[in-house]
């Protein structure tokens, strides 16, 4: 847990005359699970959009591991090895459980392209060992009894954990997850927590976490960084974020200077 | 294999039978048609059923690929196995170009402006007379003898010969498409279909598969297309009007989209009923549209999605009873 992984610096992104981001800087560090939190509006999912290349900022920097990523198109940052999930349950709702897997895949089980019409042994190798990595993440994040169901037909709590195995299946270094935990009930979210700490522990994935549910964001965060109107009002442990009168003020609504 | 493969290589060696016991040459011919358009909405079917892009453009590739293949032949006198080529080579070219300015397209405006590519083809043909001899057309085109050697010549005027060149045709293009969908390519392809957003996060570029699906269905279309000159040694501006789009989006539809077989079975099907539903004149228009409104209506997956439907319906009244 040591050297700055990604970094923002200055980065903000207006619309027409709102600024949603106004220059945000913080560093998530390699092996480390950071979480973002602020209450609605304040810019945690555009901060995402912003990282992950589905928006360019205005103004300001991305960088991954020193290299400048930003306003480089969605399928390059993840080819980079930044892979992120999406707060609206998003899956490839046509497809078997099994095969959004496979899909997931797809930076590792690409070749040269004429091997599509020459497959050979080193392609019939390739899907041997994405078949393999399928069943381990079918198992992981038990979902082997979905299998062969259609993704759009699974409850709602296994839907999220598909989108987890999607986002794993593509061997992100630092996965970034929106809202993971919403809509999950208190076991579940417990069995997230867990779920994040082997993937961060065990599989040495650095994690950016966009969360409202704050027993999720407390259990598992390292270090959070908390948004407000767009702006960056604090950053710090979570027990130092738990007694940050800034913090309060944005959540409860008080006036800040306010006893 | 998967089993796609198994059926479409049943129905190959089906095929490959039935000159031997129809005699009848009318009967034939329908099925040298219905094998063009096998070609011709499977290569549709690329692009509307794996990458999930409505494009109502696709008879320029066709009209591409027969006037090339007329081009060819009769002005630069080259030889027709060369001009089937040609043929592919103009719709794969011509796919490349409108889809490299469309793709970036969404929706509506894909499907307006691929239509507009359509038409401004068919204009230019009708209008460049020194080139394309205008409304008149190119006739005259010779069959498409192979030659295999000094002096071997694989003669192409019967009937059967030709059935069985565009039997050769269809299922080098499935073959092409089916090592395309069943690889990371068509994963790909069928990842933007299911959610642009998710394929983009795991990596892949959507512009570039779609336009990968789009050159390949263009260019079979084109093969399609010089077939076609061909066999009915003519070509006029009529083959990129709107007539052959309805066609194959016909047989997409009905045959099932997003699966290589449902676009045969369509192509086969309509081609047969089309020729049939002669009888009914004016009606036959007004049939098609009606058949189309109840297939999208009723059975959005098509005929090959029939069976799991039934199986489906079928479950649900057995868990009624109980």
């Amino acid at each position: 847990m040591s050297a700055a992984l990604l970094e923002l610096d200055g980065v903000s992104r207006h619309f027409g005359g709102l600024a949603a981001v106004r220059e945000v800087s913080f560093a998530a560090r390699s092996g480390e699970i950071l979480s973002l939190i602020g209450p609605n509006g304040a810019g945690k999912t555009t901060t995402f959009n912003l990282i992950t290349g589905f928006l360019r900022p205005s103004s300001g920097r991305v960088r991954f591991r020193g290299a400048d990523i930003t306003g480089l198109k969605p399928h390059r940052v993840a080819s980079l090895g930044v892979v992120r999930t999406f707060q609206k349950t998003n899956v490839f709702g046509g497809l078997s459980v099994f095969d959004n897997i496979v899909t997931g895949q797809y930076l590792k089980a690409r070749l040269p392209y004429w091997r599509t019409w020459f497959p050979g042994r080193v392609a019939s190798a390739r899907d041997a060992d994405m078949r393999r990595n399928t069943e381990r993440l079918l198992d992981f994040l038990d979902l082997k009894r979905r299998r062969d169901d259609p993704a759009m037909s699974l409850p709602y709590g296994d839907l999220r954990r598909l989108e987890i195995a999607i986002a794993l299946a593509a061997g992100p270094e630092l996965l970034l997850l929106d809202e993971p935990a919403a809509g999950l009930n208190t076991a579940e979210a417990k069995d997230l927590v867990r779920l994040l700490r082997v993937v961060n522990r065990d599989w040495g994935l650095s994690i950016l976490l966009v969360e409202h549910n704050m027993g999720v964001v407390m259990e598992a965060s390292h270090r959070i960084v908390v948004l407000n109107f767009g702006e960056k009002i604090a950053e710090g442990t979570p027990d130092a974020i738990r007694s940050d009168e800034r913090v309060i003020a944005a959540y409860l609504g008080r006036r800040q200077g306010e006893p | 294999m998967r089993g796609e493969g198994r059926i479409l290589l049943a129905l190959l060696a089906v095929a490959a039978v039935l000159p031997l016991v129809i005699h009848d040459d009318y009967f034939l011919h329908l099925l040298v048609v219905a094998g063009f358009y096998v070609i011709l909405a499977s290569s549709l079917n690329l692009i509307v059923g794996y990458v999930g892009e409505l494009s109502l453009g696709h008879a320029a590739y066709l009209g591409l690929g027969a006037y090339a293949a007329a081009l060819v032949t009769t002005r630069l006198g080259l030889s027709p196995a060369l001009s089937l080529l040609a043929g592919a080579a103009a719709g794969g070219i011509g796919g490349l170009v409108i889809g490299a300015l469309t793709l970036r397209l969404k929706g509506p405006y894909f499907v307006i402006v691929t239509l507009s590519f359509a038409e401004v083809l068919r204009l230019v043909a009708s209008n460049w007379v020194e080139l394309t001899n205008g409304p008149m057309g190119i006739s005259g085109l010779k069959p498409p003898d192979l030659a295999l050697g000094r002096g071997l010549v694989l003669a192409v005027h019967s009937q059967a010969a030709f059935f069985y060149l565009v039997l050769v045709l269809a299922t080098l293009a499935l073959f092409v498409m089916y090592r395309f969908v069943h690889s990371n390519m068509g994963r790909a392809a069928i990842a933007i279909r299911e959610n642009r957003h998710v394929a983009q996060s795991v990596g892949i570029d959507p512009f570039f598969y779609a336009l990968a699906a789009f050159v390949l269905g263009a260019l079979f279309a084109g093969l399609a297309g010089a077939f076609y000159a061909h066999y009915f040694t003519y070509v006029g501006p009529e083959v990129f009007g709107f007539s052959f789009m309805m066609s194959m989006l016909i047989m997409v539809l009905v045959g099932g989209k997003g699966t290589l077989i449902g676009p045969v079975l369509g192509a086969v099907l309509v081609t047969l009923a089309d020729e049939y539903l002669r009888e009914a004149q004016q009606l036959r228009l007004t049939l098609f549209g009606l058949l189309v409104i109840a297939v999208v209506l009723f059975f959005p997956e098509g005929l090959v999605g029939l069976p799991a439907k039934l199986r489906r319906a079928a479950a649900m009244r057995g868990e009624a009873r109980q």
